[in-house]
């Protein structure tokens, strides 16, 4: 797999890139309306800023369902009833800025999704494929059918691999790589040193890369050969295979 | 640096545009590779319609919600104004602000099975709403006692709540701070259940309710004089002594009036009120029924013995005017009782006068044309019988021994 992939390509051709500004978007909060205002009236079922709060964390909400059950329309399903739950309870939320905001929207995503897998463990239905008019990718990826047939099986594959994590695991990638926290956040939301955060990264993605690698071991091994060949990563003692 | 500290480093500055993929360390080339390939999903975003849908419902919802809440307080806060086309926060990944996470403020994000999330299920209930509640509630049991001593205030007697009007007055006078207040309290509560006495009698309430007023109104006229009584020595006692004869003329008059309107046992009462009063009341001392002999048995003959008789007073036997009189003096009335008029013997004598008053008693000597004569015992009052201005019990004029009847 290239570096520069499907979403390496979306941040390099976003329409307000510059030469120079990071890959990543950043939140600019309109500072006219500070966070803690639009949470105070949120709490109060301002619907205004209601508006606001769902118009800033759909995307963190999504993307954290998204990665967890790997299905578009339960992703959604999740999202809905996270943000329902949201509304309901904010006037219960003792949140005072916009990371702990954070922290309490994604514990309620986190036990919807912990209803949606006890649910499928008792009713289990057959897994959904995305569909082709959906949309869980970016523009810039639709601009190219390969690279999305590609992003699909490849995202697929990911969350197969993800669920063979611990959950400390899975929870530090999921903030970490995927919703773009920094460690030091990342370490706040999960009550932890930083150290201990990254200690978990390093392992969560060197048991990922073996999961990965055995779900694919022909088209990993055909990859590599054009490139390089692949060498397990060395942990602290050369043993990338720990946990 | 560990490799930990370098894996981290490496993926920030990547993210930061610091660093290109091919200047990665060789050994952590694949967990970069591996982290990147994760990357791929952080821009993904919901589709238009349903992030369009869900924000249509979501603010339904909170609309809905707003409806139900009891309080409807404008939230609005001073100097803070935008409208919902302001919402043009870009979809961003990253959030601003460290400020450090309160434990036990909020679900931990720790991996862990089964956590409820009781902030997002327990039901919005603002302090406001308490307060209204509370305050609601409040208003409801002041409504509820108040009313209900408001009635009570107005109840008749024959109502479940005349108890509580009675209670009313008592709690009245005991919360009087000076003497001759808790004796114009009592005034005041033994006229007002004059009015009460007067309201069934006009009303022809029955029997029952008058018997309940008349016991207040005796209740409440002795309690005043008592209270009135106490005070002699006082300035205030003129003036309530005043109040306290001007509450009896009342109460006598009433009494009267309802004399001829009550039934026998309530007129034996008032007659009795009326001695306590004062008044000049029928007494009885001794009464005996004979049963006459030679004209074939059945009829009896009566003489009651006692005093306050007036002329045209008639007899009343068991309850019910019966026979002729046939002499009837201040302190005697003789008469007889045809055959047949009564069942057996009679076992209760009254004498009933002109102006409404009555006195009875059951303590009398019965002889049956069998019997031989015997002395009989000093006729104890009953309750009427003790009227006559607290006179009565007084002359025993030998009247037979009542005797088995047969």
């Amino acid at each position: 797999m290239e570096m520069s992939g499907a979403r390496g390509r979306a941040h390099e051709m976003g329409p307000g890139n510059q030469p120079g500004e990071t890959s990543r978007e950043r939140l600019t909060w309109p500072p006219a309306v500070p966070f803690e205002v639009v949470l105070r009236r949120a709490c109060d079922l301002d619907q205004a800023a209601i508006s606001l709060l769902y118009k800033r964390f759909l995307p963190v909400v999504y993307r954290y369902a998204m990665a967890r059950v790997g299905d578009l329309y339960a992703a959604e399903d999740v999202t809905s009833e996270t943000f329902f739950a949201m509304v309901e309870g904010i006037g219960t939320t003792r949140a005072t800025d916009e990371l702990t905001f954070a922290a309490w929207i994604l514990g309620i995503a986190r036990n919807k999704v912990a209803l949606h897998f006890r649910a499928l463990r008792a009713h289990p239905e057959p897994r959904r494929e995305l569909a082709e008019d959906a949309h869980p990718f970016t523009t810039a990826e639709e601009a190219d059918p390969l690279a999305v047939i590609t992003a699909r099986e490849s995202w697929s594959e990911v969350v197969a691999a993800l669920n063979l994590l611990t959950d400390e695991q899975r929870t530090v990638v999921l903030y970490r790589c995927i919703l773009g926290y920094p460690t030091e956040d990342v370490a706040r939301l999960m009550e932890k040193q930083p150290g201990t955060i990254r200690a978990l990264q390093f392992r969560a993605l060197a048991s990922l890369d073996r999961h990965l690698n055995a779900q694919r071991p022909t088209r990993t091994a055909g990859a590599d050969r054009q490139a390089k060949p692949h060498a397990a990563p060395q942990g602290r003692k050369g043993n990338a295979s720990r946990r | 640096m560990l490799p930990d500290d370098r894996l981290d480093a490496l993926l920030t500055s990547l993210d930061e545009g610091r660093l290109q993929p091919a200047d990665v360390d060789p050994d952590l080339l694949p967990l970069v590779k591996v982290a990147r390939r994760l990357s791929h999903l952080d821009s993904a975003a919901p589709s238009p319609d349903f992030a369009s849908d869900l924000h249509s419902r979501l603010v339904a919802r909170t609309a809905a919600l707003q409806a139900r809440q009891a309080d409807f307080a404008d939230v609005t806060l001073p100097g803070q104004s935008y409208a919902p086309e302001d919402m043009t926060v870009p979809l961003a990944t990253r959030p601003l602000g460290n400020a450090p996470i309160q434990r036990d403020t909020w679900p931990t994000l720790s991996p862990g099975v089964g956590v409820v999330d009781r902030h997002a299920r327990r039901p919005r209930r603002t302090h406001r709403s308490r307060l209204f509640w509370q305050g609601l509630a409040a208003a409801v049991v002041f409504l509820v006692c108040g009313g209900t001593f408001g009635v009570a205030a107005f109840a008749q007697p024959g109502n479940p709540l005349y108890g509580l009007r009675a209670l009313e007055s008592h709690v009245g006078v005991a919360v009087a701070p000076t003497g001759a207040d808790r004796a114009q309290q009592q005034l005041n509560s033994a006229s007002a259940a004059l009015t009460t006495l007067e309201g069934v009698v006009t009303r022809h309430s029955g029997d029952a309710a008058y018997t309940q007023a008349l016991a207040g109104v005796r209740k409440q006229e002795a309690a005043a004089s008592q209270a009135v009584g106490s005070l002699s020595s006082s300035s205030a006692y003129p003036q309530l002594l005043t109040q306290l004869q001007g509450v009896q003329a009342r109460e006598r008059a009433d009494l009267r009036q309802a004399l001829p309107l009550v039934g026998w046992e309530n007129r034996l009462a008032t007659t009795l009120a009326l001695g306590d009063l004062g008044d000049t009341i029928p007494r009885i001392t001794s009464a005996s029924a004979t049963e006459a002999t030679g004209d074939g048995g059945g009829s009896w003959r009566v003489e009651i013995h006692g005093g306050g008789f007036l002329p045209g007073a008639t007899l009343v036997v068991n309850g019910q005017p019966v026979g002729t009189v046939l002499s009837v003096t201040q302190d005697t009335l003789l008469a007889t009782i045809p055959a047949g008029a009564i069942a057996g013997a009679p076992h209760a004598l009254g004498v009933s006068n002109t102006d409404g008053t009555a006195a009875q008693t059951d303590q009398l000597g019965v002889q049956t044309s069998g019997d031989q004569p015997t002395p009989g015992p000093e006729a104890t009052p009953t309750s009427g019988d003790n009227g006559g201005g607290g006179t009565g019990g007084g002359d025993h004029n030998g009247t037979p021994t009542p005797s088995p009847r047969k």
